[in-house]
Formats: structure tokens, C-alpha cells, sequence
């Protein structure tokens, strides 16, 4: 079989015009399959996730220290721009907004998460971007779309999550709803966002034409607990914080492991697997209870059962207790922590984790995407970019632009790749997606 | 309108809730897809939660717009006609197990994709999983919840979902790629992977630092989950909003209070902060308290029910839901995950009803 290096979608430049999480995950996608995907950015409004977070937390930096220019160390950013070329334009300085018409020209995809009208306002809209590539295609992604009432509403990470329906069925039991971790619409909104773009690119090989696309991150979210909707419409019920409970599994809860904060999820989904759990857990009396012995009956007393399996767990690593429950064929994981996925043998077997050089945060390992492809593989092969690293290669060997014409772009201004230092964390960055312009 | 994919034709042996949702986005956008479900029908058509009539919410919302053809490829008559299938097939979903050298014989063309929770090979292959187990190892469980209770797995089916976005997006890549290579090729996707890539980098910041970020909500940023007369809402109050929010809130003076006046004091005191919010709250609705945020600049958002997401003015005004007719009358079902100018977003007919069903509208 030949296999063919340059990933499925060689061949294909994509402008990602994107900030913070969602968006560049988005663009980090179509990169890891091969397209060449220019990160366009402004020394004089960072990406949020260059600026280095709430006063520059170490925990964000190379060996913890931010260093000189913060904004290439950062591992949020560095995290999520693998692979990407990074263009400095300030759309406002001269010339700014002809270089990105000249790109776009060269370009098959625009993908955008900035909030709803800021391509328009920049003069590259989609009929603007149309008249210099005709069969252009050009993702947005606001939270709410770009129409109604909602609109224009500003929207972060956990917001998106509590607008989807999905927070209000997360939490603690009688206690109120919950966002899952710091921003999972951001991942979920940049998976969708891919997947959109494919779908156009797919069309417009069969047809020569292109198309716009509005992506509603909170509306690309919703079918992902469609189930759960639609059966709360019916019935009526409202959702509820239901902790780790599962209908129809019982008990299915995360137990305290031996050491600190270390935790061992179980589930149990049918009665032979609870008498087996029970003999594992060396209480062979519950086995044989008929408070237990049922499915709905284990769900009626599953409050009684945490005791004697935390009782076992306690005694044992999050690890050994799940890897012995699952060699009895019970679903068991230990809760695993950064450091716990970084070393997880199974991700490092498929492939998971890269090793990569970087000019200003070293070697690194990164974790990665899940795509496997036989004949075009997929992989991150490049570390994130420095800020308008790619400025200078962009303008003379993409867009053929003269000496004389970078040199007066230099000397406006435009494509500095030097914050200003007010502009470096003037606001807070956060875990999210849906950012303000 | 025409549709994006309906140059393809699908043939689904996935039997997984990744797989369907992967064969949904196909039907959405025109491909022409085939469910193949094994004789007693698809593990999803047993997967609550239910309707009244016993149907399965999950099987329904998985499966709009496909056909249905029953086959068992462990016997030789199921495999011979799978096979068949595959003649023609541009994407063929398969679960473990399944000999994909045999279907790729019948179809030069074909993506044949794998779909699976832990893979067919690496250390876990015998494990298995659920959302819960995929949550925990994927390093999202622990960031999850309080920091002195147990870690949160979540709701639903979130990874699977995941999954089968990112199937469907290797899937349409290979597409893309016959162009250049001439031919289909193999293509695979791991829920347990796929969970573990939607974190911020949490593994990737162990290698940059040994630092572990430990569990809680939000830490250290301005944000909170508040509770209103009616509801719950999420917050972000940047710090050039902090005024606006205040009078917003109705209590303007808070703005000036020395000791809130700069972000490191006021982090080190959220806990109080949240409790002044929630007394200017108690008495306000949800919609409410949103709209005077919003108008003032600051992030909020209500944690909407599915009520709520039904009596939505704004879903309302942008034409979110539709319906699906059925043997029993219209049915209502979610809006597009996108919107496509040229190729809007289309569900052909309701799921299935039985194993072997084909679509009955056009």
C-alpha cells in the first residue's frame, strides 16, 4: 500500500481568523489533516489564549515562568495551534485589509469565531470574500448564531454549556446545575466546526461551489444531548443534577481511591456483574441480598452500597482498582489527572502524544487528535507558532508581494509582530470560545 | 435545494451510538444511508431513555433519515450480503472485529472506517467502556465538580457524540483525498481518544511545567453559578464590566467597595462576592437578570431546560425546530448543527420504525 505523507487534505489553505479555544480547535483539526492553515492574527489584539491568562499564571509556561514574550510560551495557545502558520495584520492599519482580500483570493476556507457581523465589519464578509474567490468557503461560528434576539449576546465556555440545555442535567444531587470542567462547548464547537467545513469542502469537489456557513455553538451542541431533550419535551419531567447515577445502572459512581484526591469510577449494568463485584469486593452477603439482587432494586438502595465498595476501593490505587475490575469484565476507570493522561500507556499506543521543538518554549511533548488514516495519515508535525512568525514567507512566496510592498506595510505598522505592551493582558483570558471583539 | 453529500452512498455496520451519529451527519447533509441492523435490531433501539410506546428516544434522534437492512455478518448469508453492500459503498462504519480487507476488495472506492472505544489493538482493547469510564480516563471527570466530592463524569453521551463528529470528519477527509490518491483507504477512531482530546491541554501542560490543575468549577477567574428566583445562571464578569455589572445588579455602590476594587482582591474573595450577587438576585427571574447583564456587558447565561429551549423566543426567531412526520403524526425533532447556505441541512424521513424498514417519504 503507498502511503502519501502530506495528510488528506494537502492542498487546501484555510484563514482561520480565530481566537481563544473553540475556533482555533477548529482550524487545529483541518491542520492535523494536512491543510495548511494560517493563523491570522494582531500584535495589537492578541488571541486570548496568547495573552497568558488572569496576570500571567505560571501554571501556563514552560517550567513556570512566562519568560519574555508570554504570548509564545503559553500552553494554552501552544496547546491548541499546532501545525498553524501565524500571519500578523492589523486590519486597521493601511494596507491591512488588502493583504487578508489577497489571502482570501488564495484561499479555500475562512473560518471565524469572533462575534456575529466582525468578519462584515472588517470589510470580509462573505460577499466581500466571494467577490475575490467566487467559490470561497466561509465558516462563522458566534454562540447564538447571527440572528435573534440572542444574538449578540456575549457568551463563554461554561454560558454556552448552561444555554444548551446540557448544565441543568450536571451536578451534585439536590444541588443546581454545573459547566463540565472549565469550557466543554469550546472543544465540542471546534469539532463541529471542522466537521462543517469538510462537509463544504466535500461539496464544492463534486460541484466547484462554495458556500457560507453559520455554525451556532450552542446549537451544534444540543443534538449531542438530543435523547435527553426530546424526552424531557414529552414526558414533561424537568432534568435534574443527577450526580454519576445512570438510569437502568446501578451503582455507577466514582469511589475514593488510596491517596490524595484520587478517585476509581464503576459501573455496573447487570445483575451478573454486581454478584461479581461483590465477591470482589469480598462481600459475597450482598450478592445474595435481595435488596440488591435487581437492577431496580440496586437502584432504589444504591445509596447503601457506597459504603462497602468504597470500603474496598480505599485500599487500593484508582489504578489497581480498575484494572482489576475490568479483568473481571466490569466498566471501571481510574479518574485520571494531567499527569495520569500524560503517562497513559494506551494513549501513548495509539499514537497520542508528539514531541516537538518550539524557538521559545523547547522540546515539549503535545497531546494530540484522534484521526488514523492508512494511506494519508494525519499528525501534528509542527509546534504552535510564534506570533507573525510566518508574516514575512506569507507576503512574498504566498501572495508574491515586492520588497518595496512589505517594507511600506513595515513601516505603517500593519504587520508588527510586537504587542503593544498595554494590549499583553488587558482583560482576562479564559477557558473559552465565544469571544467579544 | 441540493444536497452536500448526495454523491455518497453509506452503509452503516457500526452498531455503536459514535457510528450512528456519525450515519446521522451523512443522512443530514443527503448521503444515502443504510443502517445495517443485526436481527433482534440495533443495541441503540435498547438504549433509554423511552417513549411511551417503548421506542427509543436515542435509536430515534441517532437514526433520522436512513434505511434499514437486517443482516447478522457473523452467519454466511449475513456476511454474503454485507458484502454485496459493499460493492458500491463510498463509507462503510464498521464496529471491531469486522474483516475490512474483505470489504475493501469489493469497493476500490470505499472509506471503510472503524469506530471503537478502545481500539482493536494497545492495552485496553478488552476494556470496557461507557461515558463514565470515557470521562474518567480522559482527564474531564476530574476537573469536574467540587474539590472536596467526587468528580463529576457529566450527562449523556457527550464522548460518543465526539466520536462520531470525528469519524465523520476523518470519513469526508478521505473523501476528499480519493481525488488525489485514486482510492478509498482505511480510516479509525477511538472514543477513549477522542474524550481525551477535548481537555485544554492538561497532559500537555504536565510537560510543560509537572504542575496538575486540580478540580474545581473555575479557578481563579471571575466566574460563578448563581441561583435567582426561578433559576440558575452562569456568570463572567470581566474586569472592565465589573462597574457596569453592579449597577446592573442594582447595587452600584459594591463598585466602589476598596476591598472588590482590583481583581486579585476580589478572587480572593469570590465567596463573598457571589453571596452579594445572589441577594440582588433572589427576587429577579433568570430571563431577567440575563437581559440587564447582557445589556451591560457582561457574560450570562441561564441553565435552560429543555422547557426552556422549546419556549425559546430566540431559537423561535431563528426557525430552530423542526418535525419529522411519522406513522403517529408530526414529531418534533432538533434543528440543524449547522447552517449551509447551499446545501441546507435535510432529514428525509422519521428513523427506521422496525429493523429492515426503508425510509417512506421521498
Amino acid at each position: 500500500m503507498t502511503v502519501e505523507h502530506r495528510g488528506p487534505l494537502a492542498g487546501v489553505r484555510v484563514m482561520d481568523m480565530t481566537t481563544a479555544w473553540a475556533g482555533p480547535f477548529g482550524g487545529r483539526v483541518l491542520a492535523f489533516l494536512g491543510a495548511e492553515v494560517i493563523h491570522v492574527e494582531s500584535a495589537t489584539r492578541l488571541d486570548l489564549w496568547r495573552s497568558g491568562g488572569h496576570g500571567l499564571d505560571p501554571v501556563r509556561f514552560p517550567d513556570l515562568d512566562p519568560g519574555r514574550r508570554p504570548y509564545n510560551r503559553t500552553v494554552l495557545f501552544n496547546s491548541q495551534n499546532l501545525n498553524k502558520l501565524s500571519l500578523t495584520v492589523d486590519v486597521k492599519k493601511p494596507g491591512g485589509r488588502e493583504v487578508l482580500l489577497k489571502l482570501a483570493a488564495v484561499s479555500d476556507v475562512v473560518l471565524s469565531n469572533f462575534t456575529p457581523g466582525t468578519l462584515a465589519r472588517m470589510g470580509l464578509g462573505y460577499e466581500a470574500l466571494k467577490t475575490v474567490r467566487s467559490d470561497i468557503i466561509v465558516l462563522e461560528m458566534p454562540a447564538f448564531g447571527n440572528s435573534g434576539p440572542m444574538a449578540h449576546y456575549g457568551a463563554l465556555g461554561p454560558g454556552m454549556e448552561f444555554s444548551s440545555g446540557m448544565s441543568a442535567f450536571v451536578g451534585y444531587r439536590g444541588e443546581g446545575p454545573m459547566p463540565t470542567g472549565p469550557a466543554y462547548l469550546d472543544p465540542i464547537g471546534g469539532y463541529n466546526a471542522a466537521a462543517a467545513i469538510l462537509t463544504a469542502l466535500v461539496h464544492r469537489q463534486a460541484t466547484g461551489q462554495g458556500q457560507y456557513i453559520e455554525m451556532s455553538q450552542v446549537e451544534a451542541a444540543m443534538p449531542f444531548i438530543g435523547e435527553l431533550i426530546l424526552d424531557s419535551l414529552e414526558t414533561g419531567v424537568p432534568p435534574q443534577a443527577h450526580g454519576n447515577r445512570v438510569e437502568g445502572a446501578a451503582p455507577h459512581d466514582a469511589y475514593p481511591a488510596l491517596g490524595v484526591d484520587a478517585w476509581v469510577a464503576i459501573s455496573v449494568t447487570s445483575d451478573a456483574e454486581w454478584r461479581t463485584l461483590a465477591e470482589i469486593i469480598e462481600a459475597p452477603q450482598l450478592a445474595a441480598d435481595a435488596r440488591y439482587a435487581t437492577a431496580p432494586a440496586r437502584w432504589k438502595n444504591q445509596d447503601e452500597l457506597r459504603e462497602p465498595i468504597a470500603r474496598w476501593t480505599r485500599q487500593r490505587t484508582k489504578h489497581e482498582a480498575a484494572a482489576r475490575l475490568q479483568a473481571a469484565g466490569i466498566a471501571a476507570a481510574p479518574a485520571q489527572d494531567g499527569r495520569d493522561v500524560a503517562e497513559d500507556a494506551y494513549l501513548w499506543a495509539r499514537g497520542f502524544f508528539t514531541e516537538l521543538d518550539h524557538p521559545e518554549a523547547g522540546r515539549r511533548t503535545y497531546q494530540g487528535l484522534p484521526f488514523k488514516l492508512a494511506r494519508t495519515p494525519a499528525g501534528q508535525h509542527r509546534a504552535s507558532p510564534c506570533l507573525g512568525e510566518h508574516t514575512q514567507m506569507i507576503l512574498r512566496d504566498i501572495l508574491g508581494l515586492s520588497e518595496a510592498d512589505v517594507a511600506a506595510l513595515e513601516q505603517a505598522g500593519t504587520i508588527s509582530n510586537v504587542p503593544p505592551e498595554a494590549a499583553r493582558s488587558t482583560e482576562p483570558a479564559t477557558l473559552s470560545g465565544g469571544a467579544r471583539t | 435545494m441540493p444536497a452536500a453529500l448526495g454523491h455518497l452512498r453509506v452503509v452503516d455496520l457500526g452498531e455503536s451510538i459514535a457510528a450512528q451519529y456519525c450515519s446521522r451527519l451523512f443522512a443530514d447533509f443527503g448521503a444515502d444511508v443504510l443502517l445495517v441492523e443485526p436481527p433482534g435490531g440495533s443495541v441503540t433501539r435498547r438504549m433509554g431513555p423511552f417513549r411511551a410506546n417503548g421506542d427509543s428516544h436515542l435509536f430515534l434522534h441517532l437514526n433520522l433519515g436512513k434505511r434499514s437492512a437486517i443482516a447478522d455478518p457473523s452467519t454466511s448469508d449475513g456476511w454474503a450480503m454485507v458484502r454485496e453492500l459493499a460493492k458500491d459503498a463510498d463509507v462503510i462504519l464498521t464496529a471491531p472485529g469486522t474483516d475490512r480487507a474483505a470489504l475493501a476488495v469489493q469497493s476500490r472506492q470505499a472509506v471503510i472506517c472503524l469506530i471503537s472505544d478502545f481500539g482493536e489493538d494497545g492495552p485496553r482493547r478488552s476494556w470496557r467502556g461507557n461515558e463514565m469510564i470515557y470521562q474518567a480516563l480522559s482527564g474531564v471527570m476530574y476537573r469536574n465538580g467540587k474539590p472536596d466530592r467526587e468528580p463529576l463524569y457529566g450527562v449523556g453521551h457527550r464522548a460518543s457524540y465526539t466520536a462520531g463528529i470525528a469519524a465523520y470528519t476523518a470519513v469526508l477527509s478521505a473523501i476528499f483525498a480519493r481525488a488525489r490518491i485514486g482510492c478509498g483507504q482505511e480510516v479509525s477512531i477511538d472514543v477513549c481518544e477522542t474524550a481525551a482530546s477535548m481537555t485544554y491541554g492538561m497532559a500537555s501542560q504536565y510537560f510543560y511545567n509537572g504542575v496538575v490543575d486540580p478540580r474545581s468549577v473555575a479557578p481563579r477567574l471571575p466566574s460563578a453559578v448563581v441561583k435567582c428566583r426561578d433559576g440558575w445562571l452562569s456568570i463572567f464578569i470581566y474586569d472592565y464590566r465589573w462597574r457596569a455589572t453592579w449597577a446592573a445588579l442594582g447595587a452600584p455602590e459594591i463598585a466602589d467597595d476598596p476591598r472588590y476594587a482590583d481583581v486579585e482582591g476580589r478572587l480572593n474573595r469570590w465567596p463573598e462576592v457571589i453571596k452579594l450577587i445572589e441577594r440582588q438576585i433572589a427576587d429577579r427571574s433568570a430571563d431577567d437578570v440575563v437581559r440587564a447583564l447582557q445589556a451591560a456587558g457582561a457574560v450570562a447565561a441561564k441553565a435552560a431546560t429543555p422547557a426552556d429551549l422549546a419556549a425559546s423566543d430566540h431559537l423561535a426567531a431563528r426557525n430552530y425546530w423542526e418535525e419529522v412526520d411519522t406513522t403517529a403524526g408530526r414529531r418534533r425533532i432538533l434543528g440543524p448543527p449547522w447552517r449551509m447556505s447551499a446545501t441546507p441541512r435535510a432529514v428525509r424521513c422519521e428513523a427506521p420504525p422496525a429493523p429492515g424498514d426503508r425510509c417512506t417519504s421521498p
